[in-house]
């Protein structure tokens, strides 16, 4: 990333090393008219002009130049700069919304044990992180945004194919403890306006990674509803159930049950939507597969060709053109004298 | 048939017109085939944690002409810095509030990500933040004991103003008790040295002026005593038994500037680097500290070097000689 890059030919050609092309008038020298040429055939005025000859000599010239032009190029580090093609492929956007509260630090303990008496299991954090980590790689060409979220949500990386990226985002869900706080109603919002001011390219999903789920109230929710039917948003709950939850199904006679209540809203709302309720590990794993399996439609993505460094064949044309304008010295008879001095 | 013979070919191969072409030839095929050589070269792994409080508001530096908040001049110059790192450094960015850093990516290379590094910088602002404290020092500790762990132990960039609420009281602080130096690193100060007033936000970012002086904790919790609690008036000691000096407001804490003596006392502590944030030049040169830079194996494309070489033959094959001399001055 060091130094400036100048542009050669905007969007096709570009040089790393610009300084380099302060040698160019270098490459003027074999086009300059010289001694020897001249004598080589300028001294007997009555022959015929030897036109093969002099268009030969002309030749090696031009060639010598072009093989000094190139290494010059070469050394500048002339390069093909990164470019973007439109494509169209399968996949979807996916708004990954993580909750990185507190209780996803506790382990995911599998139906019916006792979470004080087992605690050999991995935490809900680390087998979402991990599981999304394995989800993202799988589908590369998908486009990701990552947004985490407690008491506030963070948008922190926005929708990207550098799948590197996205998988830093989610392995820094694992670094230190959770917060305090989940707003899920906000985190939901924030993730459906992701989708705001772009262009409708495939189909849209936000993948909430949650453990449990607040109280929204209804201010709240019909901005949820909102932001969701205008960006044409799926949303899929991958929900983590804590070892004591009554789960998304609980009835509404059971008490205050937020996520019940937060799976009927999103149930009303009237998008797509669909809740995984994970039990154990295995469980999050075929819910993540669910939605693999389930959004395949087309996707206009952009892909990324890398830059692409040219010095090499820069080198490669000065040897051909430096080969042929040997060839022409080789071919050609050079002054007497320094035929006769040789 | 040929109007050449080989042999007289080869004897011209080795005339002085010919052998520097001939010998440039070979250069160039040299260089056109030579791999990039995996050389030691330097590389920088920064862990950059932005202080989101809201004294970070404060509207004291100016960018473009304009009045810009330290938290956005930060930025600025972080995002200029990244230019400076070579290929194969690596950054990730994490946000300071309350009492302690929150990951938001691990550190990755940044050339290859440049500009979803930019991208994802410029979402860290103030709406992030999940509490109002900024116990920047237990921040700050807890940030190292944070990266000790890490893979790859990046260095940490803390990047704040140093700014305490609820204020720290003059003598009882909170104590690093780690060992200074085990990570590497960099405090950077930002804001300016006059006090300035700080702006208020609500929970979505609207403004609501400034922070007033009855609306923040002038004094710290040790010296407001037990005032209000069953103990009334009773004051409270310190490790050795010894009252602690009571209601020592100073009244300014509504309003902010750099508190560089605090920080650089917390650098001296921990074993970082303290820089003033000026400007981005200066930041990237902190940035590359020799003490920060790692060796690792960079591919370094070599092939320049016999490419020069078979220019400086061809040039001197074709150097100028006298005839183009006597050409240049006779159309004087």
């Amino acid at each position: 990333m060091n130094g400036l890059t100048v542009g050669l030919w905007p969007g096709a050609l570009e040089v790393g090393a610009p300084w380099w092309l302060l040698l160019l008038p270098l490459a003027l020298l074999p086009l300059w008219p010289r001694r020897r040429h001249a004598l080589t055939f300028g001294s007997l005025d009555w022959l015929p002009q030897d036109r093969l000859g002099s268009a030969l000599l002309l030749t090696g010239r031009i060639a010598a130049a072009l093989a000094m032009l190139s290494a010059i190029l070469g050394l500048a580090g002339l390069a093909q700069p990164a470019t973007e093609v439109q494509r169209t492929g399968r996949g979807a956007e996916i708004a990954i919304v993580l909750d990185r509260s507190r209780s996803m630090d506790e382990p995911l303990v599998p139906k019916g044990r006792q979470p004080a008496i087992d605690s050999s299991h991995e935490s809900k954090g680390k087998v979402a992180r991990r599981l999304l980590g394995e989800f993202a790689e799988r589908r590369p060409e998908d486009r990701y945004a990552l947004l985490l979220f407690s008491s506030a949500p963070m948008p922190v990386v926005p929708f990207t194919q550098h799948g590197e990226v996205v998988q830093a985002g989610i392995a820094a869900g694992g670094i230190g403890r959770g917060l305090s706080e989940t707003d899920i109603g906000r985190a939901l919002l924030a993730g459906a306006e992701l989708f705001d001011r772009r262009p409708y390219s495939g189909s849209r999903i936000i993948l909430l990674v949650s453990d449990g789920a607040a109280q929204i109230d209804d201010a709240m929710r019909q901005r949820i509803q909102r932001a969701l039917e205008r960006n044409r948003v799926a949303v899929y709950w991958v929900f983590i159930r804590s070892a004591l939850s009554l789960g998304l199904n609980a009835n509404e006679n059971d008490g205050n049950v937020p996520e019940a209540a937060l799976h009927r809203f999103l149930q009303s709302t009237g998008v797509p939507y669909q809740a995984f309720e994970a039990d154990d590990p295995e469980a999050v794993k075929q819910a993540v597969a669910e939605v693999d399996r389930q959004q395949n439609l087309p996707l206009d993505y952009v892909e990324r060709i890398p830059r692409r460094e040219l010095s090499a064949a820069c080198f490669a044309l000065a040897m051909l053109a430096g080969l042929l304008a040997l060839f022409v010295r080789l071919a050609s008879r050079p002054a007497w004298k320094e035929e006769s001095l040789s | 048939m040929l109007p050449w013979s080989a042999r007289q070919l080869l004897s011209r191969l080795r005339g002085p017109q010919v052998r520097p072409l001939a010998i440039a030839v070979a250069l160039f095929a040299l260089a056109a085939v030579t791999p990039p050589i995996p050389l030691p070269g330097k590389s920088y792994d920064h862990m950059v944690v932005l202080d989101i409080t809201q004294s970070m508001n404060t509207l004291d530096y100016s960018l473009d002409g304009k009045p810009a908040d330290r938290l956005s001049y930060a930025k600025h110059s972080l995002a200029e810095a990244l230019r400076s790192l070579p290929c194969g450094s690596r950054i990730g960015w994490g946000v300071f509030a309350e009492y302690r850093l929150l990951a938001l990516m691990t550190p990755v290379e940044v050339c290859s990500n440049y500009h979803e590094l930019l991208a994802t910088l410029s979402n860290i602002d103030g709406q992030m933040s999940w509490a109002g404290a900024s116990e920047v020092s237990k921040g700050l500790f807890s940030s190292i004991r944070t990266l000790k762990d890490l893979e790859g132990k990046p260095s940490l960039v803390f990047v704040t103003d140093g700014h305490e609420a609820p204020p720290l009281h003059p003598k009882i602080r909170p104590n690093f008790d780690g060992e200074p130096g085990v990570v590497k690193g960099l405090i950077v100060g930002t804001g300016g040295s006059a006090l300035s007033p700080i702006p208020k936000f609500d929970p979505d970012g609207r403004p609501l002026g400034f922070w007033r002086a009855d609306e923040v904790a002038q004094t710290d919790a040790i010296s407001r005593g037990r005032a209000g609690s069953s103990g009334g008036n009773e004051a409270m000691v310190d490790e050795s038994g010894r009252q602690v000096e009571q209601g020592r407001a100073s009244g300014t804490e509504h309003l902010s500037s750099l508190k560089s003596p605090h920080l650089r006392d917390l650098a001296s502590q921990t074993g970082l680097h303290y820089h003033t944030l000026v400007s981005p030049e200066a930041l990237a040169t902190a940035l590359t500290d020799a003490e920060f830079a790692r060796t690792q194996s960079v591919p370094t494309r070599l092939g320049w070097l016999p490419a020069l070489l078979g220019l400086l033959c061809f040039a001197w094959a074709f150097r100028p000689d006298r005839f183009i001399m006597q050409q240049l001055f006779a159309h004087k």
